[in-house]
């Protein structure tokens, strides 16, 4: 399963995607679950806008995610200096059949993005995370009703994006191109804070983060990122294996996606 | 590190494009076992035999229309190689999903069915014609089914000769190209050769990815003349920092430079890495911040370009462009002409040919033609409402293509003649 794509350029790439967001929105803000993936993102970003974060950063709690999430937030956004937008979210019954993160997540970061006023929203999505997510363009545009019109994707050829005139904003997609070993051997390269629940704690580990109740922890002796990345080099299962929004037999990411969720 | 690569699938609708690439995936190794079996569960539930293009289509849609709809990207490890394989579709009214995954590849596999009444079809030929606009030089053809066509070599010689000549009429050296009987489903001559074709000796198709993979990726502008398109202007402890990417060649701390369109020459006084450390130079591929002794016409689409080999500003420029099948573009039309981060308004100014891909064996030449159609590619003048710094495609890829947009919509590609 280990690809080891080449660092620098994958760096590159989400360097001078980050760049066109900046030029190209007016307000611009990125979502920050505190995982792995969206906190490489912030790294990359910081090297973009030389040394600092331009843009706010946006938690969509719902108020269960682990202690440890929290602790890691406040800690990292004042070591970074960055806005942190935190936005409750409610639990209860929606259509996806997931009360914590389905559609309440989306509900609450759309009354967000109406609120401030948002045009461009960085979402730390990769496409080896799932069959849907890899369909995404770099620069997807949401409608006015938030959705995600996925048969009528705009055109993106060479370095050229559509300008979105009639979206209600426009998800810009960074890390796309990486996989989930890259982010880990990032990780280490440039020494970046992670979430403890990563590694092993009594012989389990987390390898996807959502919050307390749809996040499973998986077997796993890896208590370093050093262990995590020979341990990610011999896996022959998904990353999500333990998230319950990915479940295919329902397509309900696609449906998730379609509605505007991350 | 290894060699990476990306290789984009063409040819026309149901000759095998996501086969192929899922039968890649499961033969390298490159998908995880619960994805598959997550297919195969996927595949029972929709009453069907469980097929490679499942680990590709993921919309609900293409699983049960058994189509693609959209490109996407999976990622495929063989040996010391990385492999990016584009998966585009193939129906002709989705050839602006079929140009926003091919834009992005160094390579390309070209897929005809040698099943019966399959064969060479519309989209193979617009496939072709859009691989050569769109500057794909290398490219292998696969000729798939041969299972379904009794594996037998006459078969395959006659798609072969067919496509040859084909290749020839739209620019590419057909007798160079190389030709592989295979099956995506049942797997002959993808990794390994397949003791159902004896007749056939030549490479399987790995050899051939690993010979693309061994010729590289778009490094080869580096050797070209230096030029940076900027994206933005920021300003970093009272000094103007341009930022961009290095298009092409190298440019090194304190030579002169070329601000264009202004025509004005600065000299770099710096060069800046993300980190904020002086670099000694920048070079293709890198982002780079520039210290230019804030020339105040620097923003957003200036181009910096090394002073030897200039580039000019021009308002009027000669292209071939291709029109999308949903759009039609006038002589006189409004439109925007956009190249990275320098965009203007524009118009046509003259068409001089045309051509349908599918349907005209050759161009179509004549005073009077004041229209492109849908589908229809197009010899034509450009003019510009301010100068642009353009190049021929053919000597410089970054500053040689454009999109042309029509009341904020993609009508259609261009590249610079």
């Amino acid at each position: 399963m280990a690809e080891l794509q080449d660092l620098d350029k994958l760096e590159e790439k989400s360097v001078y995607i980050l760049r066109e967001a900046k030029a190209r929105f007016k307000n611009l803000a990125a979502l920050w679950s505190m995982g792995k993936d969206s906190t490489a993102m912030l790294a990359i970003a910081r090297k973009a806008f030389f040394g600092r974060v331009p843009f706010p950063v946006i938690h969509i709690d719902n108020g269960i995610d682990f202690p440890e999430t929290y602790e890691f937030r406040k800690k990292l956004s004042d070591e970074w200096g960055m806005e942190l937008i935190v936005v409750k979210s409610e639990i209860k019954d929606d259509l996806s059949g997931i009360r914590c993160c389905g559609a309440n997540k989306t509900d609450a970061l759309r009354k967000l993005l109406d609120d401030r006023g948002f045009d461009g929203l960085i979402v730390s999505i990769r496409r080896d995370e799932h069959g849907i997510r890899a369909k995404e363009r770099t620069f997807s545009p949401r409608d006015k009703d938030f959705k995600w019109n996925y048969k009528e994707q705009p055109p993106e050829i060479w370095d050229f994006t559509s300008k979105f005139e009639d979206s209600s904003h426009v998800r810009i997609h960074p890390i796309l191109q990486w996989n989930e070993l890259d982010i880990w051997r990032y990780v280490k390269r440039e020494s970046i804070p992670v979430n403890s629940l990563y590694f092993s704690k009594g012989g389990k580990r987390y390898r996807s983060l959502g919050c307390t109740q749809c996040t499973v922890s998986v077997e796993s002796k890896a208590a370093s990122v050093d262990d995590i990345i020979a341990e990610l080099q011999g896996a022959s299962t998904a990353e999500r294996s333990g998230r319950m929004q990915d479940k295919e037999q329902e397509n309900v990411m696609q449906r998730l996606r379609a509605l505007g969720y991350m | 590190m290894p060699n990476e690569i990306r290789i984009s699938l063409l040819g026309h609708k149901d000759h095998g494009k996501s086969t192929l690439i899922g039968r890649i995936l499961h033969d390298t190794g490159s998908i995880t076992k619960d994805r598959i079996d997550e297919a195969k569960g996927i595949c029972r539930s929709l009453g069907k035999e469980f097929e490679f293009a499942f680990l590709l289509d993921s919309f609900v849609e293409e699983r049960e229309g058994g189509f693609t709809l959209d490109t996407t990207v999976a990622q495929a490890r063989h040996g010391d190689n990385i492999y990016n394989l584009i998966d585009v579709p193939g129906h002709k009214e989705l050839v602006k999903n079929m140009l926003s995954g091919a834009s992005m590849a160094d390579a390309a596999i070209l897929i005809v069915s040698a099943k019966e009444g399959e064969g060479l079809q519309d989209e193979t030929k617009l496939h072709i014609y859009l691989a050569r606009l769109l500057g794909i030089s290398r490219l292998v053809v696969a000729v798939n089914k041969m299972d379904a066509a009794g594996y037998r070599e006459a078969e395959f010689r006659r798609i072969e000769s067919g496509v040859r000549a084909l290749l020839d009429s739209f620019g590419f050296r057909g007798k160079d190209i190389e030709f592989i009987p295979v099956s995506a489903m049942r797997g002959d001559n993808v990794m390994g050769p397949s003791s159902a074709m004896p007749w056939y000796r030549g490479r399987t198709l790995i050899g051939h990815m690993e010979g693309f993979a061994a010729g590289g990726g778009l490094d080869s502008n580096l050797r070209l003349p230096a030029r940076m398109l900027v994206q933005d202007v920021y300003v970093m402890n009272g000094e103007r920092l341009a930022v961009g990417r290095v298009e092409a060649g190298v440019f090194k701390d304190g030579e002169e430079i070329e601000i264009l369109p202004a025509l004005r020459r600065a000299r770099i006084d710096g060069l800046r890495s993300g980190n904020g450390s002086s670099l000694a130079q920048a070079s293709a591929g890198q982002n780079v911040g520039v210290l230019f002794g804030n020339d105040s016409t620097v923003g957003r689409g200036t181009v910096f370009a090394e002073s030897a080999r200039s580039a000019k500003p021009s308002s009027r420029l000669r292209a071939r462009v291709f029109c999308l099948p949903e759009s039609s573009i006038g002589i006189g039309e409004a439109l925007s002409v956009i190249c990275g981060p320098q965009e203007s308004g524009g118009k046509l100014a003259a068409i001089m040919n045309t051509m349908h891909p599918i349907n005209d064996p050759e161009p179509k030449t004549g005073p009077g033609i004041a229209m492109i159609k849908g589908s229809e590619a197009a010899e034509v003048e450009i003019e510009l409402s301010k100068a642009l710094v353009f190049e021929p495609f053919s000597a410089m890829p970054p500053l040689g293509r454009f999109v042309l947009a029509k009341e904020g919509r993609v009508a259609g590609v261009g590249i610079v003649l």
